[in-house]
């Protein structure tokens, strides 16, 4: 049995060029770019992370089932284009979180610090 | 020195590979070349990965295969192997529980020390950013190696050793994946916002 790397990696690539490109021209909204893909990358981590976590607890307690092989087959397939997608994810939101670059950090503490500073009182 | 410390890296990393009959984790029959995942070998050079075999039916296989040529694997590499009807197999050890807990555990500390001031919370979402992304970067970049491995039929001492890391950071990455998801909460919920 082999695993379909190049036919699932290439469109992937293509749609995600395809879909940045429409954002930098302005035919989409950012937010509807990142959206898509942030739902694809939610359902291939289930679908891959799901058989993949049954197959493991199967291992560990030595237990085999007849949908195992049909399991470790999605598990893999899933997990080529979660691979894909979660570069994607990573460069979508490269540098793009406020709360991580500082922006907004010291202003978060001080009310981090004014509501634990209530608390106590 | 330097190589007295890479010989012995190689060592320490290389698991003893002990080729076993009728052992598939996944309980699969008669796995034909290049096998459903990374533990395909074959010793007795019948095309069908030896843990889906047991040894006389392996030994039949290879009086009769001496008299087929290479088509015959090609069929059976089309061919989808069977499943064991026996539901036990030999168990392996991914140390899941422990590394599930201790991750948890972790997360829990850091999200207190957050709490309670010890840690800004650029820190606190800098810390676990880092720790998807390594585990991310290890599961991934393994798992990749193992489908070039299977896809091509690459049969190596190392692909136990690649599979064990790639379940570990993949144990790791789950959880924090689920942590990513209680960081970034109102995000998450907005993605399904129409």
């Amino acid at each position: 049995m082999t695993y379909d790397l190049i036919t699932i990696s290439l469109p992937l690539i293509a749609a995600y060029l395809g879909s940045y490109f429409l954002y930098q021209k302005n035919y989409i909204k950012r937010s509807t770019h990142i959206r898509l893909w942030n739902i694809l990358i939610l359902l291939t981590f289930l679908i891959s992370v799901g058989p993949g976590l049954t197959l493991l607890c199967l291992v560990e307690y030595g237990i085999a089932l007849p949908i195992s092989q049909s399991l470790l087959y999605w598990h893999v397939q899933f997990g080529i284009a979660l691979f894909w997608i979660t570069i994607f994810h990573m460069h979508s939101y490269w540098k793009s979180s406020p709360s991580e670059t500082g922006q907004k950090t010291k202003k978060q503490d001080a009310v981090n610090n004014e509501k634990n500073r209530r608390d106590d009182g | 020195m330097k190589k007295l410390y890479v010989v012995l890296l190689i060592i320490i990393l290389t698991p003893v590979a002990v080729y076993a009959w009728n052992d598939c984790p996944y309980g699969l029959l008669n796995d034909p070349f290049p096998g459903s995942c990374s533990r395909y070998v074959d010793t007795n050079q019948d095309g069908i990965c030896d843990h889906s075999q047991s040894p006389s039916s392996a030994s039949t296989n290879t009086t009769s295969d001496l008299n087929t040529d290479n088509t015959s694997i090609h069929e059976s590499n089309e061919s989808v192997s069977d499943i064991q009807k026996l539901n036990i197999v030999p168990t392996e050890n991914y140390y899941m529980v422990p590394l599930i807990i201790s991750t948890l555990i972790l997360y829990l500390v850091t999200y207190l020390l957050f709490l309670e001031n010890y840690l800004s919370r650029r820190n606190y979402l800098r810390i676990w950013k880092y720790v998807l992304i390594t585990s991310f970067i290890v599961t991934g970049v393994t798992g990749m190696i193992l489908i070039i491995f299977i896809n091509y039929g690459i049969e190596s001492s190392w692909n136990l050793t690649i599979n064990f890391w790639h379940v570990e950071f993949a144990i790791i990455m789950a959880v924090t994946t689920l942590f990513h998801f209680h960081l970034h909460w109102k995000q998450f919920k907005n993605v399904f916002k129409i």
